[in-house]
């Protein structure tokens, strides 16, 4: 629930309004890249190859004589597509989990807490990697992947957020009154845990836009002609000598944007939680 | 303790067995014939029939999964598709490179991120604190292809300070070398190779060490007993370094010991970035040509890896921190 005192302490919180203008930016311009991006992001011009950055390109060329500014807005739209939906699959996945895990404890608690661990023994490139190597690279294997990868921080968050929940009067006003266990769950106990989801989701999406950049750098995320942050750098890095610039930009943007939501969720943290300021 | 022990030991069991399960059937879900998404549109049905037989995929599904169990409790995960050699082999050719970039990873996450995160403890409110804040939340969020990029640009190719690719000729060998008349130059070439790609690796590892340290000090430093220890006129040197950073370092451990994993994760990338030839390139490599074998024993053997090591890691942290252990 949020009230007034954690609007206004997330708005005292210097790195949560940094963070959060952050995010607003690379939003805004993922979701108006078409109209922002100077060129098309595929118009060709092999005259215009490797161009240090200039009036007319900004950051610069690419191999293809592409403008690298038009190609880091586009990347900002399918980096952030493939990072919302994927902490939304993995969120829902981990919610439903770890809520049946606190609430039912005894065996569902052992089963999904088990799962949980052979899940954390990957790490979690390893295992995104090997997902998308099976379905086949694409904006929708990535998504799934990390979805599959990343459930597993909601899972454990939501279930002690529960279990401490579960003691409270009204749960058992709730009970009482002869609501079964799936209502109270979801009705009643559900809606107050979730609070402190929004920090991991927070963190959340920057690792999702780093896993998503990673995969895409390695070849294996995002497929061309669609550009990524990823896959530019990947062409930086082969034409690193002539153009150093093509590997700077993408990176650049990868970083702020991750950064953005570190401190976002940062300062969500310490709304949603006074005591944890250290 | 060894009720402990033994508890941790049974939950590893299972942690292994669900690895395998896990490994086995996302390979087999591969969409279509394995074979054919392998030999592509001009394979031939002789090569098609080759291939599946090369991988036990004419068996019924459960007998399948019972060989691959056997087999894997052995350490055998059958050849290299492309390679030809034997997968166990190809692992344990790649780990010595692996290993040595995890090694000097830790090394440099250590040496570098307990004394900056001290001293911004320390300095807690300081402009050295505000750096490395800065810098830990830098580290935290660059992307580590982008470091390992950007430190080739600068050491390798502006200053030509270092190699920006390859092993050569390796840190184990060159150390091992030394006691049959290896020459010292070697080791200082090896050196020189793993530099960057390790500090690529250890990046994120220090931000993060580097934090936690700062964070774990101030809680420890406000402790009554430092207090105690001040009020009994201990030079402030002593206080922090002796009282307030022995009982700081506790969380610290586990956090290093655990950095195994993101290490391992990292060092697919890394390795690819620096032409390293370790195990992460080997699943890279695995991945792009569809080498299911390799795929799926490298997988294994590095989440086995981790889990080891996190059950060494949990299991010294017990030994050191008796709150565990009754808790």
């Amino acid at each position: 629930m949020a009230s007034v005192k954690f609007w206004r302490s997330l708005l005292r919180h210097a790195g949560a309004v940094v963070g959060g203008a952050i995010v607003i930016v690379v939003v805004a311009i993922a979701l108006f890249a078409p109209i922002l991006a100077p060129y098309n992001f595929d118009q060709r011009n092999i005259r215009e190859r490797f161009q240090p950055p200039s009036r007319e390109h900004l950051l610069g060329t690419d191999n293809f004589g592409r403008d690298t500014l038009s190609r880091i807005f586009v990347g900002a739209r399918v980096s952030l597509q493939v990072a919302v939906l994927s902490v939304g699959m993995a969120a829902l996945i981990g919610v439903v989990l770890g809520a049946l895990a606190g609430y039912l404890g005894g065996l569902v608690d052992l089963i999904v807490m088990r799962v949980v661990d052979i899940f954390l023994a990957f790490p979690p490139i390893l295992l995104a990697l090997m997902l998308v190597a099976v379905l086949s690279p694409s904006a929708f294997s990535v998504t799934v992947a990390l979805g599959l990868v990343y459930w597993t921080a909601y899972a454990r968050v939501i279930r002690s957020s529960i279990l401490a929940w579960r003691q409270e009067e009204f749960v058992e006003a709730s009970r009482a009154l002869g609501a079964n266990w799936p209502r109270t769950l979801f009705r009643h106990v559900l809606p107050n845990a979730v609070g402190p989801m929004i920090v991991v989701a927070s963190v959340g999406m920057g690792s999702a836009v780093t896993a998503e950049a990673a995969l895409s750098f390695l070849g294996l995320g995002v497929q061309p002609p669609t550009p990524s942050w990823g896959s530019i750098l990947n062409t930086g890095l082969q034409f690193l000598r002539q153009a150093p610039y093509l590997s700077t930009f993408p990176g650049a943007a990868i970083m702020i944007t991750v950064l953005g939501f570190n401190l976002l969720g940062d300062g969500l943290r310490d709304a949603l939680d006074p005591r944890g300021t250290t | 303790m060894l009720q402990y022990a033994l508890r941790r030991l049974l939950l590893f069991v299972p942690v292994v067995f669900g690895v395998l399960c896990i490994v086995f059937f996302t390979v087999r879900l591969v969409p279509g014939d394995p074979a054919t998404v392998l030999l592509g549109p001009e394979g031939t049905d002789e090569d098609r029939a080759r291939i599946t037989r090369l991988l036990g995929l004419d068996r019924p599904l459960p007998v399948q999964f019972g060989i691959y169990l056997w087999n894997a409790l052995q350490g055998d995960f059958g050849r290299s598709i492309f390679l030809g050699s034997s997968v166990r082999s190809l692992v344990l050719d790649r780990l010595p490179a692996t290993l040595e970039l995890a090694l000097l990873a830790m090394f440099l996450t250590v040496v570098i991120a307990l004394p900056l995160g001290m001293i911004a403890a320390v300095r807690s409110n300081t402009l050295i604190d505000y750096g490395a804040t800065l810098l830990a939340l830098l580290g935290v969020s660059m992307p580590l292809f982008w470091f390992g990029v950007l430190a080739i640009l600068v050491f390798s190719l502006r200053l030509e300070w270092l190699p920006s690719f390859g092993r050569d000729p390796g840190l184990f060998p060159a150390v091992g070398a030394l006691f049959s008349g290896g020459s010292l130059a070697d080791v200082w070439q090896a050196l020189r190779h793993a530099f960057l790609p390790s500090l690529t690796l250890a990046f994120g590892a220090i931000a993060l060490v580097a934090r936690l340290v700062r964070s774990s000090m101030l809680e420890v430093l406000n402790l009554d007993y430092v207090r105690t220890a001040r009020s009994k006129g201990l030079a402030e040197r002593l206080v922090v370094n002796k009282h307030a950073f022995r009982n700081a370092l506790l969380p610290v451990i586990t956090v290093v010991g655990l950095q195994f994993g993101t290490l391992m994760g990292g060092a697919v990338i890394t390795e690819t970035i620096f032409a390293w030839p370790g195990l992460g390139r080997l699943v890279v490599n695995a991945i792009s040509q569809r080498d299911f074998p390799v795929i799926q024993g490298s997988v294994v053997f590095i989440a086995v890896a981790v889990s080891v090591v996190n059950l060494l890691v949990d299991l010294s942290y017990a030994v050191i921190n008796p709150k565990i252990r009754y808790g």
